[in-house]
C-alpha cells in the first residue's frame, strides 16, 4: 500500500475513531453481565417513537408553515425573530414543563402531554431550520413561477416542498432526536407512558448499577439512530443560489400564528423572570462564583468552538480525499450519559482536565447534529467545483480551504449560534463528565436542586443575555470580514 | 493534509497523555491532602463544603481537595473501575440505598464514630453500619402550604377526590425521594395492599418527575398542592424566602428516613486524614455548618437548639434498614408494572 494512502486511510479510522471513543471504552471493563426483559425493551420503543415520532412529524407540518409566518415579517424583524425563536430549545427542560403546565390547566397527561411538550419546545428550532433551508435552496423561484402564472399554493405544492423535502426530512430527523433522547419530558408528563429507552438506560444505571445492560441499550440507542440517519438521509442534492424573499412565501396567519406560539412562550418565561426578582439579591451574593462560571463557559466555549472548528476542516479535507462523507456522518450520540460516563471514568476529575475532556466531549455530542444540520448537504453541493480542483492538482489543503470553506461562512455562523447558546447552558453533558470547573448552566442547575427555582430564572436569563450579545458580536464579525451578502 | 493528520494525532496523543497522568497522580499523591467526592450542592458556595474544609483544613492542617460527583452511582462505579488506582479517599453523600448497592462494588474502612452515644433516638440504629458515618438527616414528609383546604394525615388521605392529579411525586427509578416513598408505602401496607394502593395513587400524582428539583419546581410554581420533601424543606423558606407559609404533613404512618453518610474506600490514599475528616464532619462545629447550609438535622440533638431547626416537629419515624438490592428491585418492578397498565 502507498504512504499516501495508507495515510488517507488513517485519517478517516482515526476520525471513525474519535467518535466511535464512547463505544469502545467501556469494552475495557466489561464482563457481560446483561440482563434486559424483551417485552419491556419493545414496549419502551414504542413509547420513545411513538412520542418522537408524532411530535417530530408535527413540528416538521407546523414548523414549515410558521416559517411563512416568519418570511411575512420585514427582514430586520425577521432576523431577531429567528433567533427568539431557538430559545424554547436552549432553556432548560424545567422552565418549558412549567410554561407548559401554565399554559394548559388541566394538563392531558399521557402522549398527549408529552407530545405537546416536545412540540412546543421544538417547534421553534424547526421554523428556524425550515426557513434557512428555504433561503438557501428557493433562489429567484417564487418570482419565476409568479412570471409564469403559477398560482401560490401550486407554487407551495408543486416547487416549494420537493425541493425543501431532504431538509425537512432533515429536520424531522433532529427534532425526533431530541425527543427520542429525553429524560424529563417523558416521565413529568408521560404517566404510565412516561417510560422510554433513556429511562431504561438510566435505570440499569442507578437502580441496577448494571452498566453493562446500560451500555447495550446506549449500543442499540445509536444503531437505531444510525439506521434512521443513514436510510431517512439518502438524497439528491440542490445547487445553492441567492435568495430573492416574494409574497409567495408569506403568509399573514401563519405570522399570526408564529407570533402566538412565541410571544406565548417568551411571556410566560418573562413573566417567571420578573417574578424571580426577589431572588437577585440572593444571586448577588454568589456574584464572585457567577462571574467565575462566566468566564470559565466563555473559556470552554472558545475550546469547544475550535476542537469543532478543526474538526470540521477534517471532515471536509476527508470528503475532498474520497469524495463522500465519512461513515460516522450518522453515528449521532444521544445518551447523553454514558457518552459523559466514558469521558467520567478516563479522565482525572480536575479543572485542567476540564479543558480538554469538555470541549471534547461537546464535539462529539454537537458535531454530528450540527454537521447534518448545517454542512453534509452543502459540501456535497460543491462536489462539482471539487473534481475540477483535483483534476487540475489543486492540494487539498487550498481546496478545504479557499474553496469549500470559503462557500460555507453562512453556516459556520448559523452553526456557531447554535454551538453557543447549547455550549453556555448545558449542565447535563458537564454533569456527566464530571466537570469540576463551574459554568454558568451548572450554576443554574445548582441553584435548582437546593430549593433556589427563582435564582436558576434569573441565571437562565442572564445566560440568553450573554448568548445574544455574543451572537451580535459574532453577526458583526462575520458582516464587517466578509460583507452582509455572504 | 499532513496538517490534519497531525491534528488528529495530537488530540489522542492528548488523551493519552491525560491518560497516562491519571496514573501518575496515584503514583505521586500528596500526604497533606485528601480527595473527596461530593455532588454540586455540597460543594457549592451556597453548600457546606468550602466552610467545612476552611475548618478542617486550620484544625488539623490536613487540605481539602472536593472532587465534584457526577452521581454517587457514576462515582462508586468509577471507584470500582479504576480499583487500588482510585484517587478517592472519601465519599460523602451516600444515602441508605447507596449503602445497598455499594455493598458488591467497593470496598470501605470501618471507622467507629465518637458520637453514636449522641445520636437522636430516631436514627440510633445506624451504629449498626460500621464502614460509614452519618452527617445529616431528616424525616420525609408531603410539604404543602398552609391553609390545604383537607386534612391530610395518612397515606390513604392522598387518595381524596380534591387531590386528584395534585401531588407531586418522584420516578423511584431516577430518584432517591421517589425510591424512599415506594418503600414507604411498601413498609406501611401489605403487598397486596400496596398494590392496590400504587394503583390508585396514579390518579393523584400530577407526575413523577426524574428528580427531586423538577418535582419541587412544580410545586414551587403552584402546578401542585403537595409534594414528597424533607420535614426541613419549611425551614429553608422560612429562613432565606421569610415566608412562614409552607409546612409539612404530619402522618399517623411512621415516616421515612433520609440519612446522608460518609465513608472511606478501602483503596484509599491518605486513609488516616480521611478518617478524620469523616469524624470531623461529626464534629458540634461542622454539624452546625452542615445543618445551617444543607438544610437538614444535625445528628446530634444539642447542635439544633435555639435555632429555626428547634422548632421542627421530628414525626414518628421508621427505624434505619439498609435494604437488600433484591427488595428493591422487586418494588420497583411492581410500580413500573402498575404505571406501564395504566396507560
Amino acid at each position: 500500500m502507498k504512504v499516501s494512502q495508507l495515510s488517507r486511510n488513517l485519517f478517516s479510522v482515526l476520525l471513525l475513531a474519535f467518535f466511535l471513543f464512547p463505544y469502545v471504552s467501556f469494552l475495557k471493563f466489561f464482563n457481560w453481565n446483561i440482563s434486559i426483559s424483551g417485552s419491556e425493551l419493545i414496549w419502551v420503543l414504542k413509547n420513545s417513537f411513538l412520542q418522537a415520532f408524532t411530535a417530530a412529524g408535527i413540528c416538521v407540518v407546523l414548523g414549515f408553515y410558521f416559517s411563512l409566518g416568519l418570511f411575512q415579517l420585514p427582514e430586520k424583524s425577521r432576523s431577531i425573530m429567528a433567533r427568539l425563536v431557538l430559545i424554547p430549545q436552549i432553556l432548560p427542560t424545567l422552565f418549558s414543563i412549567l410554561i407548559a403546565f401554565s399554559i394548559l390547566n388541566p394538563f392531558p397527561v399521557g402522549h398527549i402531554g408529552v407530545i405537546f411538550i416536545f412540540v412546543l419546545v421544538n417547534l421553534g428550532f424547526s421554523v428556524y431550520q425550515i426557513t434557512q433551508a428555504v433561503q438557501n435552496k428557493m433562489g429567484q423561484l417564487a418570482l419565476i413561477s409568479e412570471i409564469y402564472g403559477l398560482k401560490k399554493s401550486i407554487f407551495r405544492r408543486r416547487i416549494l416542498i420537493p425541493i425543501i423535502w431532504p431538509d425537512l426530512r432533515l429536520n424531522f430527523l433532529f427534532v425526533f432526536l431530541f425527543c427520542f433522547s429525553s429524560l424529563s419530558v417523558p416521565l413529568v408528563a408521560g404517566g404510565g407512558k412516561g417510560t422510554n429507552l433513556e429511562v431504561l438506560i438510566y435505570e440499569k444505571i442507578f437502580i441496577e448499577q448494571n452498566w453493562d445492560s446500560a451500555w447495550l441499550l446506549m449500543l442499540l440507542q445509536t444503531l437505531l439512530v444510525f439506521c434512521i440517519s443513514y436510510f431517512l438521509l439518502k438524497t439528491r442534492t440542490y445547487a445553492q443560489s441567492y435568495f430573492r424573499a416574494h409574497s409567495y412565501y408569506n403568509s399573514r396567519l401563519a405570522a399570526v400564528g408564529l407570533g402566538i406560539y412565541i410571544f406565548g412562550y417568551l411571556g410566560f418565561y418573562l413573566y417567571s423572570v420578573i417574578n424571580a426578582a426577589s431572588a437577585l439579591e440572593d444571586v448577588l451574593l454568589h456574584q464572585g462564583e457567577i462571574i467565575e462560571a462566566t468566564l470559565n463557559s466563555l473559556y470552554l466555549l472558545a475550546g469547544v468552538s475550535a476542537t469543532c472548528f478543526l474538526l470540521l476542516v477534517l471532515w471536509i479535507a476527508d470528503y475532498v480525499q474520497w469524495l463522500r462523507h465519512n461513515v460516522v456522518v450518522h453515528f449521532i450520540s444521544v445518551s447523553t450519559v454514558m457518552v459523559g460516563f466514558a469521558f467520567y471514568i478516563f479522565f482525572p476529575l480536575t479543572n485542567r482536565a476540564d479543558l480538554i475532556k469538555i470541549p471534547l466531549a461537546f464535539t462529539l455530542l454537537f458535531f454530528p447534529v450540527l454537521f447534518r444540520i448545517f454542512f453534509a448537504k452543502r459540501i456535497e453541493q460543491l462536489r462539482s467545483q471539487i473534481i475540477a480542483a483535483k483534476v487540475f492538482a489543486v492540494p487539498t489543503r487550498r481546496i478545504a480551504f479557499d474553496i469549500v470553506l470559503q462557500q460555507l461562512l453562512k453556516p459556520v455562523f448559523f452553526s456557531a449560534v447554535l454551538l453557543m447558546i447549547w455550549t453556555l447552558s448545558d449542565f447535563a453533558i458537564s454533569r456527566s463528565v464530571g466537570t469540576q470547573s463551574k459554568t454558568l448552566g451548572l450554576i443554574s442547575e445548582g441553584f435548582l436542586t437546593s430549593y433556589r427555582l427563582d435564582a436558576a430564572f434569573l441565571i437562565s436569563f442572564y445566560i440568553l443575555l450573554i448568548w445574544l450579545v455574543l451572537t451580535t458580536v459574532l453577526h458583526f464579525i462575520f458582516k464587517g470580514f466578509y460583507g452582509a451578502n455572504k | 493534509m499532513k496538517q490534519f493528520i497531525i491534528f488528529i494525532a495530537v488530540i489522542f496523543s492528548g488523551l493519552l497523555a491525560v491518560y497516562l497522568n491519571t496514573e501518575n497522580t496515584k503514583a505521586a499523591p500528596d500526604s497533606n491532602t485528601i480527595k473527596v467526592y461530593a455532588n454540586s450542592s455540597f460543594i457549592s458556595k451556597w453548600g457546606p463544603g468550602p466552610s467545612l474544609a476552611e475548618l478542617f483544613e486550620s484544625q488539623s492542617g490536613i487540605k481539602v481537595d472536593f472532587i465534584e460527583s457526577a452521581d454517587v452511582a457514576m462515582t462508586l462505579q468509577k471507584i470500582s473501575f479504576e480499583g487500588k488506582n482510585s484517587v478517592a479517599d472519601v465519599v460523602v453523600g451516600l444515602d441508605q440505598f447507596d449503602l445497598a448497592r455499594t455493598a458488591n462494588k467497593v470496598k470501605w474502612l470501618d471507622i467507629k464514630s465518637e458520637k453514636d452515644s449522641d445520636y437522636p433516638p430516631e436514627i440510633a440504629d445506624i451504629i449498626t453500619t460500621t464502614q460509614f458515618l452519618a452527617y445529616d438527616w431528616a424525616p420525609m414528609a408531603f410539604v404543602a402550604r398552609e391553609g390545604l383546604p383537607m386534612s391530610v394525615e395518612t397515606l390513604d388521605d392522598l387518595l381524596k377526590p380534591e387531590l386528584k392529579g395534585k401531588i407531586a411525586l418522584q420516578d423511584p427509578r431516577t430518584s432517591s425521594p421517589g425510591l424512599q416513598f415506594l418503600v414507604w408505602i411498601f413498609e406501611s401496607k401489605s403487598p397486596a395492599d400496596a398494590r392496590e394502593y400504587l394503583k390508585k395513587l396514579n390518579t393523584q400524582a400530577h407526575s413523577y418527575s426524574s428528580g427531586w428539583s423538577a418535582a419541587y419546581g412544580l410545586f414551587k410554581n403552584k402546578q401542585t398542592d403537595l409534594v414528597f420533601s424533607y420535614v426541613t424543606s419549611p425551614v429553608y423558606h422560612a429562613v432565606e424566602e421569610k415566608d412562614a407559609s409552607f409546612i409539612s404533613l404530619e402522618f399517623k404512618e411512621s415516616h421515612p428516613l433520609q440519612i446522608e453518610f460518609a465513608g472511606v474506600p478501602a483503596a484509599c490514599q491518605n486513609c488516616e486524614s480521611a478518617t478524620k475528616f469523616v469524624r470531623f464532619l461529626q464534629t458540634d462545629q461542622a454539624q452546625k455548618i452542615i445543618m445551617a447550609k444543607n438544610y437538614m438535622l444535625p445528628i446530634t440533638n444539642s447542635i439544633k437548639e435555639s435555632t429555626a431547626f428547634d422548632a421542627v416537629k421530628i414525626y414518628k419515624t421508621k427505624p434505619f434498614k439498609v435494604y437488600e438490592k433484591a427488595k428493591l428491585d422487586e418494588w420497583i418492578q411492581i410500580w413500573s408494572e402498575i404505571r406501564k397498565n395504566e396507560g
